[in-house]
């Protein structure tokens, strides 16, 4: 993946905006356009003759459609169809790809971005999208309601504009250069940047009808986007329908016409309708019909950037002494929790952030039942020695966590002779115990916002509000400071193994299980999705036949 | 009878105003709370979110903001689904439910009641055994395995109803209505057959039965206003449960009603929510409770002569 590589040449980018471009049809039109893009045009008549109408599976209704107030999957995905950033994601390896923004230039300190905005970039109501439209969405970005205001953090003076401590605006480092022209002045250099102005949070919304509608701007009469598709209807809980948008810029090569979101909960229920062709793509499994579900054609597998581990409360015995928090690790059998239990592909893992841009992970401690009960005997329990303590794993009520708790918890008692009690808790107060560091041993996982090692790593910074460990490493801190101002790839990479060795290898203060896997049913006449870590799918690019 | 339903009636805001206040400080004393989750808020965005939602300040004050806006009739806003009032979602939601209770509780009626005649009418019969055991199995069966054999065998098999959706009075109704109202058939079953045995037994039928009346006109004439008082009883909580939706059915057949508000609003501590759930269903158990109350005094002449 050329991922930094085209963050910091920008004559990568121009040359693949402006030269690298193939002849391709479109709706009979020749049109050039660049070759990453020209792979999404249908060949052949096919498809012309399909019905361009989609109906995907979105497993909940939408907390929101405000890109400022959204925080999960199902709300982007949605957005992402109504919505538009300055750069959206390449829909296979998720490399910033050109969005209202046709070019944009880096300073050599990669400190300056210089967005140079598409002339005929619209609004859905056919008003012209401007910078001046990007400097007041991110400004109400800024406002604390919104949960990923860190997002804009890297921007200079953001941080303290959103405490109240710059009161000024203007002091901000979004500058409006002319209607066209969006210059963004970090207050460090930032590797992932690009990747970041690609998140919902960054998408530019109309100030003017919020102030106007208020909370209900989002509703299908009120709401303007500048996204390749608009809202047609929102019928809470019963489904979520969008049309193409006239306006959008690149309407010649949006194919499909017709987009279905559906809210369905029940997994089962969503299966039968994608085995009556009433689904097209359903991105959630029931998991007890793993097994039967493999054996379907339309079945699919691929990593994701998201992370199943346990955490250790290191302010208490007997997981204060790291000797412990290691024995626990390696008398702890992951293939055995993916290959006989799980079984739906996950990837057993010894590391905490999964392989991503570039990064490949260290091996970490492998599953050695002499050297835990060593460490263990070392740390003075065992026979004729301390009793170990009887404590439990918690984990937030679900079969799933529960099967793999019980798993573990038997895997210690043959390894290490420890009896490990389990035990559930409702969400908000299994939460609440993780915040307050009262427990022992609890279920955790974390999936990453960015295509950037830092996503993970940076949660256990000393005090950071996910640490949730109690763990706190000088060396840490200070190799995190490091890479935050390391540009270089493999420096950088350099630097996150040694991260990632001190927090699985030497100091222990997480138990990592497995990579999570996006899992799914996708009909073969569905065209133009890709698999990605993010398990993002512009339908933009989607198209059926 | 008027006195007493007066009575009745002075009663009902105070109910609703003891289980507004119990509801709200018992919510509040809930682990955790609505804006926590596996992400730690940034800093800042707590204080912001509380302020914006007027969670700020003690739940003494809070309280009190809240009673002064519920009587305006506004139950605030969703804490979860953020782009909508508390008012709006029950708007929203509670027609399905109702449509939906309805078409159940009737399907329901008339198939316990029904099957509970026939069942006390051939007492101790092959057909009585049956019956009664089929109702066994109604009230035992869960829904979450009930609905998807519905749905495998009607839509999947037999491919005649529709597996999921909601579109008003249609096709898409049969299968959840039949679903959520198996359980209140059965039940209405029981109830039905236990009272006509009992009318049955009682000495102005056996007048009836002397004076020559044929068995039909005893059974309609004489015993079934008498034997559908339990089943008139167990209908003020029925109507008020079944039309305010069940959460298995609904995630079952897609269906948007309100019935997983009631369990979901406590597990998001969508505070506003859950009180806008809490005082609708008080106030329809209320409602419904005495409308019951009344077809008693009707039905039977004991009820409200007391006084």
């Amino acid at each position: 993946m050329n991922y930094l590589q085209y963050i910091f040449n920008f004559s990568v980018i121009a040359s693949l905006c402006l030269f690298g471009t193939v002849s391709a049809t479109a709706d009979g039109v020749p049109t050039s356009m660049p070759e990453w893009k020209a792979a999404y045009v249908p060949e052949g008549e096919v498809w012309k003759y399909t019905e361009q109408h989609l109906t995907f599976n979105n497993g909940t209704d939408p907390e929101t459609l405000d890109p400022h107030l959204m925080t999960g999957l199902p709300e982007m995905r949605l957005a992402e169809a109504l919505f538009e950033g300055l750069v959206t994601y390449d829909p296979s390896d998720l490399s910033p790809r050109p969005g209202v923004a046709e070019n944009w230039g880096v300073s050599d300190d990669g400190l300056i971005y210089t967005f140079h905005l598409r002339e005929d970039a619209k609004w859905s109501d056919g008003k012209t999208v401007t910078a001046h439209y990007f400097l007041s969405s991110w400004k109400r970005g800024l406002d604390p309601v919104n949960r990923y205001i860190n997002l804009f953090f890297p921007i200079a003076g953001a941080e303290n504009y959103s405490k109240g401590e710059l009161t000024d605006f203007g002091e901000v480092g979004i500058h409006v250069k002319d209607s066209h022209t969006l210059e963004v002045t970090l207050h460090a250099p930032c590797p992932y940047f690009l990747d970041l102005v690609a998140f919902p949070t960054y998408y530019p919304v109309r100030v003017d009808l919020i102030e106007k509608f208020n909370e209900k701007w989002t509703r299908q009469e009120n709401i303007i986007g500048n996204g390749p598709f608009v809202l047609k209807e929102w019928s809470p809980r019963e489904q979520i329908i969008f049309e193409k948008n006239p306006h959008y810029w690149d309407r010649d090569f949006v194919k499909l016409e017709m987009v279905t979101a559906l809210p369905i909960s029940d997994l089962n229920t969503a299966y039968k309708l994608f085995q009556d062709d009433k689904l097209h793509w359903m991105p959630a499994l029931p998991v007890a019909r793993i097994e039967e579900l493999k054996r379907n054609p339309d079945y699919y597998v691929y990593p994701m950037l998201g992370s199943y581990f346990y955490r250790f409360n290191v302010t208490q015995p007997p997981f204060d002494d790291v000797r412990v928090r290691k024995a626990f690790c390696l008398a702890t059998d992951r293939v055995e929790i993916c290959n006989e239990l799980l079984k739906g592909g996950e990837q057993p893992s010894n590391h905490f952030c999964p392989p991503v841009a570039g990064y490949e992970p260290i091996e970490g401690l492998k599953h050695d039942i002499v050297a835990a009960r060593n460490l263990l005997a070392a740390a003075g329990y065992g026979k004729d020695k301390i009793e170990f303590p009887k404590l439990e794993i918690i984990y937030n009520t679900s079969e799933g966590h529960k099967m793999i708790a019980e798993a573990i918890s038997q895997q210690w008692k043959q390894n290490l002779g420890i009896d490990m009690g389990t035990r559930n808790m409702e969400w908000k107060v299994y939460l609440d115990n993780q915040n307050n560091l009262d427990y022992t041993i609890s279920r955790s996982s974390w999936i990453g916002d960015y295509a950037d090692p830092s996503t993970f790593f940076s949660i256990f910074r000393t005090d950071d509000g996910n640490n949730r460990t109690g763990w706190s490493c000088r060396v840490y801190d200070e190799l995190l400071d490091t890479v935050s101002v390391t540009l270089d790839r493999k420096e950088r990479n350099k630097i996150f193994n040694e991260l990632e060795r001190l927090l699985v290898e030497q100091e222990c203060p997480v138990l990592p299980i497995y990579d999570y896997v996006n899992k799914g049913l996708i009909k073969e006449s569905v065209l133009g999705w890709e698999p990605n870590i993010r398990d993002v799918h512009p339908l933009k690019y989607i198209w059926r036949e | 009878m008027f006195s007493y339903l007066l009575r009745r009636l002075v009663f009902v805001p105070i109910i609703l105003f003891i289980l507004i206040t119990i509801t709200f400080f018992l919510v509040r004393m809930a682990p955790g709370g609505p804006f926590s989750s596996d992400r730690e808020l940034p800093p800042g965005v707590e204080e912001a979110l509380t302020k914006r939602y007027n969670l700020d300040g003690s739940v003494a004050s809070q309280y009190g903001r809240y009673l002064v806006k519920l009587v305006q009739g506004d139950l605030g806003p969703s804490l979860k689904q953020k782009d909508y009032s508390v008012n709006e979602i029950i708007s929203n939601h509670l027609p399905p439910s109702i449509l939906l209770g309805i078409t159940a509780l009737l399907i329901s009626l008339c198939a316990g009641v029904a099957a509970g005649l026939v069942s006390a009418l051939k007492s101790n019969s092959m057909l009585d055994y049956s019956t009664m055991a089929l109702a066994v199995i109604g009230i035992s069966l869960p829904v979450f395995v009930f609905g998807p054999l519905l749905q495998t065998l009607f839509s999947r098999v037999l491919h005649i109803l529709p597996v999921s959706g909601y579109r008003g009075i249609s096709l898409h109704l049969i299968l959840p209505a039949i679903a959520l109202g198996l359980p209140f058939a059965a039940r209405f079953a029981r109830l039905t057959r236990a009272g006509m045995l009992e009318i049955l037994s009682e000495d102005f039928i056996t007048t009836a039965r002397s004076k020559g009346l044929t068995e039909r006109t005893i059974v309609l004439r004489h015993a079934l206003k008498g034997a559908l008082l339990p089943v008139v009883s167990f209908l003020g909580p029925a109507i008020a449960s079944i039309t305010t939706g069940s959460l298995v059915v609904e995630k079952i057949f897609n269906i948007p009603g309100l019935g997983r508000e009631f369990v979901e609003s406590a597990l998001n501590r969508d505070y506003f929510m859950i009180m806008g759930t809490v005082i609708l269903y008080g106030t329809l158990i209320i409602v419904c409770n005495l409308a019951v109350d009344i077809v008693y005094g009707f039905l039977d002449p004991r009820v409200g002569n007391e006084d």
